[in-house]
């Protein structure tokens, strides 16, 4: 297997996700999943490798929908795939084609609806999965990846909110109908920043409240270091030093799989024989281009996550990257000390209830920045970020 | 012979066989992408690859190569369908791009079926319905295999999708993951570098480095290999040859294709076909450039055009002050047009970054619209890098007015007002290898400095800081410091060069002309001053010379530091003060203990006035203080030497040879590699003596002549000692002979002080001196050993003469010599010397005449004075300032450490 950062990897070179997609298949039994997960832990490989290998009996269609931008398109990429599924049971899809043709008497030529359908997504998407429910005794699973994109994607036209708000609301009713259908909602973008919008425009829906959200964790360091192994022979790279070098490689950049390929890949691309030294080299070259790998993003997105709050959250950033793990009281304190540096809304945030402070931090969690210990105490959830934060502010 | 086809501008039209000719540098590259492209076929793991690199940077070519690699590669070509698609296709939206993989297949693989379903599609009435349709069709006919898409102008392409095309293709290569990408750009795109974006993170991105010299010499000499052109392809390799290749590399800014295009001037024979390819370049890359520039906005190509008008690298705040705006915004928009490709920045010095345009290439095409039927930028540049001088000269002789030679003048212009751009850029190369202290490669770049412009001063002086670093002969050095003057008659430091070579060489006559000429063109320098006068005094004319020591004292005024005070006392010195000579280096070392120079001239004058303990106990005592110091173990040697104590002596050299071998190897006239084997003979181990002459470093180049004199004796007298005698009197007598007499002197004959401490036997020492006055004789030398032995009366002081030792020693020398005529004086001076040695009476001294008088004092008296004197109590003083200097400065060093150390510990209990 050769390095590939960013590239399709084949389902069975996914390695070190076996545990968890038992979990998530154990899980789909009962209810639908939202998988979460800082970009680049490999959410898509995963999902791909469930569809590639799936239990016995169990369909499950994996689809990329970040390019679909209108609901009508969302029913058409559905169709499509309800259709293919229903064609492998010698199944029709009897309501569907009853609704298009009570709408005009057109027939669906390929996938593509006709235009007059488009105003009736709802009710199209409504009896395509009706039809797919009912034709499938067993749960049927339909994983939408980059579904948080195709959301973002629609509220941008005219009414776009409403759309986002009832296809949500569609699809979780839909859930609750059939009881034997299953979705999957993962993404580059966390879900909740598209609800958050959407809470602004009035949203009081939780559209997601009766799926279970699984965090993709890194690899565990024994699996990180295998895949780091299996690169390093994968490109033909001379090592004296193979476990060692993969143990660096894999602790170095938090066994997250695709910085794992990007390590490799640098090695080969330098033909040089795979060290520790040069593993340490290499990821301490990416940390100070914070672009290459994308470190950057961290810093930059803040204000768009946190709007006002952003301040508060580069100084606890910073206390941390300095010092960790903190608990709240100290966290607190620290902040109050260096109080006149901050602004005057953040001032106030600080100088007022912890609570505040606490719900942040919470935030912060969910965002993957931090991470609480069993003591209670804060820490960079990655400390490839927390390294490379340090550097960029000079602290190293 | 016509080379096969390649295409400077179109590399997929070359053939294979040149493509894999003419491919240089990324042979690493091209094999990962294509282990790539071999695990996405024969896998489910698909690589997406992206090539980065401006025009002309080879991205084409190396695609071109690749695509030809799989193709030739039957097992993996059958498992792939490869859609390369047009360069610059027409690509409005996602469907365009759709249809277009799907013609390019069918076109590839000559596919009617497909031709006739894509034909279906087409006739769709509502151009919506074609997506999913044309989706389905490409994964129909990809099938099992995998689609190899190669895409150039990546960046482009993404661009006419925008966003939500990108979106729709990145969903499809999700959705069928059968596609593995190839893809080149000009830079990185928003669509791929920003995070946001839907292909941020997708590929694997490789930039193309531009080319170093190296790689322009291989490429060009493989073309012309492939030409038939053998001649021309050693003319590439040649030195000169990789010079002008570099010099062009600042033109290409490592652009292979710029290169490729430069190779066909090299073939052409005269200047009638150069301008017309280069205009055919410009044409055809101006309306690329033309359409980039036109995607920029308005500020942004503000910036451009004036980055190019001001042709250099320039900083934000004169690119503000040019815009007529804020630097703020100039900043911002730099860093975009960056990010874009479009400027690099070239340097940062101090708080100031600057800025030029990437590619040398948009600039003189964007030029080009200014000019307008005047010169082409780029072909007089060219012609001016390519052509010396010289060259441009003769070829204007054939004058013929034409757009040839308009620029021909052009350039010749140029030539007259500018500095020769090669000539600047080996300078460079000069320079730095000069820092990188590889002084073979920085000749090199010199001599070829020189062999673009002989007339350049700068260069010849270059190559003779070159040929003294790397120890070439001193015949060598002056022949480039005669060739400066030649070349500007006004430079003085080349006169005052010449000087101090033909003094080394010991024709001071001729040293003498030319510290005349050096003092003529600036009278009042001191040290030119103090040349003259020295090499005045060498020649006798010794009133004069006191005139021009002191006006050069005077001239240097008041010294200030320690360097200027040695050099008071080195003035002082040849003015004949040596006590107020010792005070400057007194003075010279309060200021600077660590002045090793210093302590060099110091104790050379105290050696040379016999005050040879307190020299030895002054360079104990350093050594002591500084014994990290190799030079001074070097001095301690000499001044046990001097003591007799031979072992202490050698001990002291091997010490200085263990901390520095080099240094001390270099630096010292009288240099310890003579001084070791000299010394090694003294307490009788003539074999050790002769074993070390004969290594070759023991004869050190560049030495003066008096140095190879000296070393030739001795490995003469060696010989003689080792009873191999016959030789040795050949040796001795060849030494006389071929060595002219100005170069040594009488002090230069160590040989007289090996007899006297080597043996007392009286046989051996009439056997030795009756063959020295036989030869001396011969080669009318005689006055030299006179002067020999009288300065070798300094022997007496060693422990083991005897006042009868002594006395024998002149009993013999006046049986042998005492009837010739150049020996009286000397004979006269010896037998007051061992007088002297007996009684301790200054009378002895007196009944010598004035002038004999003054050829013993002060040194005879100091040799043997046992009382401390006023020199004895200012140098023990020197001492005692020394060795507080050095231990407040060890103090200073350690109080840092001591205050840290202090704050960690805890406060007393009674604080």
């Amino acid at each position: 297997m050769k390095a590939n950062p960013g590239g399709a990897v084949s389902p069975e070179n996914v390695m070190g996700r076996d545990r968890l997609i038992e979990r998530l298949w154990a899980a789909l039994e009962h209810q639908s999943l939202v998988l979460v997960a800082e970009r680049r832990m490999g959410k898509t490989c995963i999902i791909k490798k469930m569809e590639a290998q799936p239990p016995d009996g169990t369909m499950i269609r994996v689809r990329d929908v970040g390019g679909v931008s209108s609901p009508i398109e969302f029913v058409e990429r559905v169709a499509e795939d309800v259709e293919k599924h229903l064609k492998l049971f010698q199944k029709t899809a009897t309501k569907t084609k009853e609704f298009l043709a009570s709408l005009s008497g057109a027939q669906i030529l390929g996938v593509k609806l006709p235009t007059i359908a488009a105003p009736h997504w709802k009710a199209l998407l409504e009896r395509i999965l009706g039809d797919l429910a009912q034709h499938s005794d067993r749960p049927v699973i339909l994983c939408w990846d980059e579904l948080p994109w195709m959301l973002q994607k629609m509220t941008a036209r005219p009414e776009g909110e409403t759309v986002v708000m009832d296809l949500l609301d569609t699809l979780r009713g839909l859930r609750q109908t059939h009881t034997n259908l299953r979705m999957i909602y993962t993404g580059s973008i966390g879900l909740h920043h598209v609800v958050t919008a959407l809470r602004e425009e009035g949203y009081v829906n939780s559209p997601v409240n009766d799926m279970r959200t699984v965090e993709v964790p890194p690899l565990d360091d024994g699996h990180a270091e295998a895949l780091a192994k299996a690169l390093i022979q994968g490109e033909g790279l001379t090592s004296g030093t193979l476990d060692k070098t993969a143990a660096i490689i894999a602790r170095r950049v938090d066994a997250i799989p695709f910085y794992i390929h990007h390590v490799v890949a640098a090695m080969a691309d330098r033909g040089q024989a795979a060290t520790p030294e040069i593993a340490e080299t290499i990821v301490a070259e990416a940390l100070a281009n914070a672009q290459d790998w994308d470190l950057e993003h961290f810093r930059s997105r803040l204000s768009s996550y946190y709007g006002e709050r952003a301040e508060v959250v580069r100084a606890l950033l910073d206390q941390l990257a300095e010092t960790e793990p903190l608990n709240l009281d100290e966290l607190h304190e620290r902040l109050k000390i260096n109080l006149s540096r901050l602004g005057a809304s953040a001032q106030r945030m600080i100088e007022g209830d912890r609570e505040a402070l606490r719900t942040l931090l919470k935030l912060m969690q969910r965002d993957h920045y931090l991470c609480q210990d069993r003591d209670g105490g804060y820490r960079f959830r990655f400390g490839l970020i927390r390294r490379w934060w340090r550097l960029d502010q000079g602290f190293a | 012979m016509n080379a096969p086809y390649h295409s400077t501008f179109t590399p997929s039209q070359s053939d294979p066989e040149t493509l894999e000719d003419l491919f240089v540098a990324r042979e690493k590259l091209a094999q990962r992408i294509l282990d790539g492209i071999q695990e996405s076929a024969a896998s489910a793991n698909k690589h997406q690859r992206l090539l980065i690199g401006p025009r002309g940077i080879g991205k084409t070519h190396l695609v071109a190569l690749l695509h030809h690699r799989v193709r030739r590669d039957a097992e993996l070509d059958k498992r792939l369908r490869i859609a390369w698609l047009p360069e610059d296709p027409y690509i409005a939206g996602y469907h365009n791009l759709l249809l277009l993989i799907l013609q390019t297949l069918q076109q590839t693989y000559a596919l009617e079926s497909l031709r006739q379903r894509l034909e279906d599609v087409l006739d769709l009435e509502d151009a919506n319905q074609a997506e999913p349709l044309l989706e389905r069709l490409l994964v129909e006919f990809v099938g099992d295999k995998t689609l190899l898409l190669i895409v150039e102008n990546l960046d482009d392409l993404l661009a006419n999708l925008k966003e939500t095309g990108q979106r729709k293709l990145r969903a499809f290569l999700q959705n069928h993951p059968m596609t593995t990408l190839l893809a080149t750009a000009t830079s990185l795109s928003e669509a791929v570098a920003d995070r946001k974006n839907t292909f941020h993170g997708f590929f694997k991105i490789h930039s193309l480095d531009p080319f170093t010299v190296e790689d322009a010499v291989r490429l060009l000499t493989r073309m012309a290999q492939r030409a038939g052109s053998d001649d021309l392809a050693n003319a590439l390799c040649s030195p000169m040859g990789r010079a002008r290749i570099r010099a062009v590399h600042y033109l290409a800014g490592g652009n292979p294709r710029i290169y490729v295009v430069f190779y066909d001037f090299l073939t052409r024979e005269s200047l009638d076909d150069l301008v017309r390819p280069f205009m055919k370049l410009i044409d055809e890359l101006t309306p690329y450039y033309q359409a980039r520039m036109d995607r920029l906005a308005p500020l942004q190509r503000g910036i451009i055009d004036i980055m190019r008008r001001l042709r250099g690298a320039v900083t934000i705040k004169e690119i503000a002050r040019q815009a007529m705006n804020t630097s703020q915004t100039i900043s911002a928009q730099l860093g975009k047009l960056k990010d874009l490709g479009y400027v690099t920045q070239a340097a940062a010095l101090g708080r100031s970054n600057y800025y030029e345009l990437r590619e040398p290439l948009m600039r003189f095409c964007l030029e080009v619209k200014e000019q307008r039927g005047r010169t082409v930028e780029l072909f007089v540049q060219f012609l001016r890098v390519w052509y010396s001088e010289t060259e441009l000269a003769r070829l204007a002789l054939d004058g013929v007015i034409s757009l040839e030679q308009t620029h021909l003048r052009e350039a010749m212009q140029r030539a007259q007002s500018e500095r020769d751009p090669v000539c600047s850029m080996l300078k460079t190369e000069f320079q730095t290898h000069q820092d990188a202290g590889d002084h073979q490669a920085a000749l090199e770049a010199a001599e070829l400095a020189i062999q673009r412009d002989a007339n350049d001063k700068e260069s010849w002086t270059y190559k003779v800081q070159c040929l003294e670093a790397l120890g070439h002969d001193l015949e060598e050095r002056l022949a480039c410091w005669q060739r400066v003057a030649e070349i500007d008659p006004k430079d003085a430091i080349a006169w005052a060069w010449q000087d101090i070579i033909l003094s080394q060489l010991g024709r001071f006559e001729g040293a003498l002309t030319a510290s005349v000429k050096a003092l003529e063109l600036d009278p009042d320098d001191p040290i030119l001053n103090s040349n003259y006068a020295w090499n005045l005094k060498q020649l006798g004319r010794y009133a004069e010379a006191q005139a021009y020591f002191d006006k050069a004292l005077e001239l240097e005024g008041e010294p200030k530091t320690a360097p200027e005070w040695i050099q008071r006392g080195n003035d002082l010195w040849s003015a004949d003060r040596p006590e107020e000579a010792l005070h400057a280096y007194r003075k010279a070392l309060e200021l600077s203990p660590r002045a090793v120079d210093g302590w060099r001239y110091l104790w050379d004058l105290l050696e040379e006035q016999g005050r040879y303990r307190l020299f030895h106990r002054m360079a104990e005592q350093v050594t002591a203080l500084l014994p990290e110091e190799p030079r001074l173990w070097f001095y301690c040697g000499i001044a046990n030497r001097c003591l007799g104590q031979f072992e202490a002596a050698l001990a002291a050299y091997d010490r200085a040879l263990t901390i520095n071998h080099d240094l001390v190897w270099r630096r010292e006239s009288a240099s310890l590699s003579l001084l070791h084997p000299m010394t090694l003979s003294l307490p009788g181990r003539h074999a050790a003596a002769l074993e070390a002459l004969e290594v070759p470093e023991s004869s050190p180049v560049p030495a003066s002549e008096n140095v190879r004199f000296r070393h030739a004796l001795a490995h003469a007298d060696t010989l003689m000692w080792l009873d191999r005698w016959e030789e040795g009197c050949a040796e001795l007598n060849d030494t006389l002979d071929h060595f002219a007499p100005d170069l040594w002197t009488g002090e230069s004959l160590d040989i007289i002080t090996k007899l006297i401490a080597g043996t007392q036997n009286p046989a051996i020492w009439r056997r030795f001196i009756a063959v020295w006055l036989e030869l001396f004789a011969r080669h009318e030398r005689l006055t030299q050993l006179g002067q020999g032995l009288v300065w070798r009366i300094r022997s007496l002081t060693l422990p083991w003469i005897s006042d009868s030792v002594a006395r024998t020693w002149y009993d013999i020398w006046r049986e042998l010599a005492g009837d010739l005529e150049e020996m009286a004086l000397p004979l006269r001076l010896l037998k007051a010397g061992v007088d002297y040695k007996a009684t301790r009476d200054p009378q002895v001294l007196l009944a010598l005449a004035q002038e004999e008088r003054r050829l013993l004092e002060p040194w005879l008296i100091n040799l043997f004075r046992e009382e401390p004197d006023e020199i004895d109590r200012e140098m023990e003083n020197l001492l005692h300032v020394v060795k507080q200097r050095l231990m407040q400065a060890a103090d200073a060093e350690l109080m840092p450490r001591a205050a840290t150390t202090n704050a960690a510990d805890p406060p007393a209990a009674d604080a």
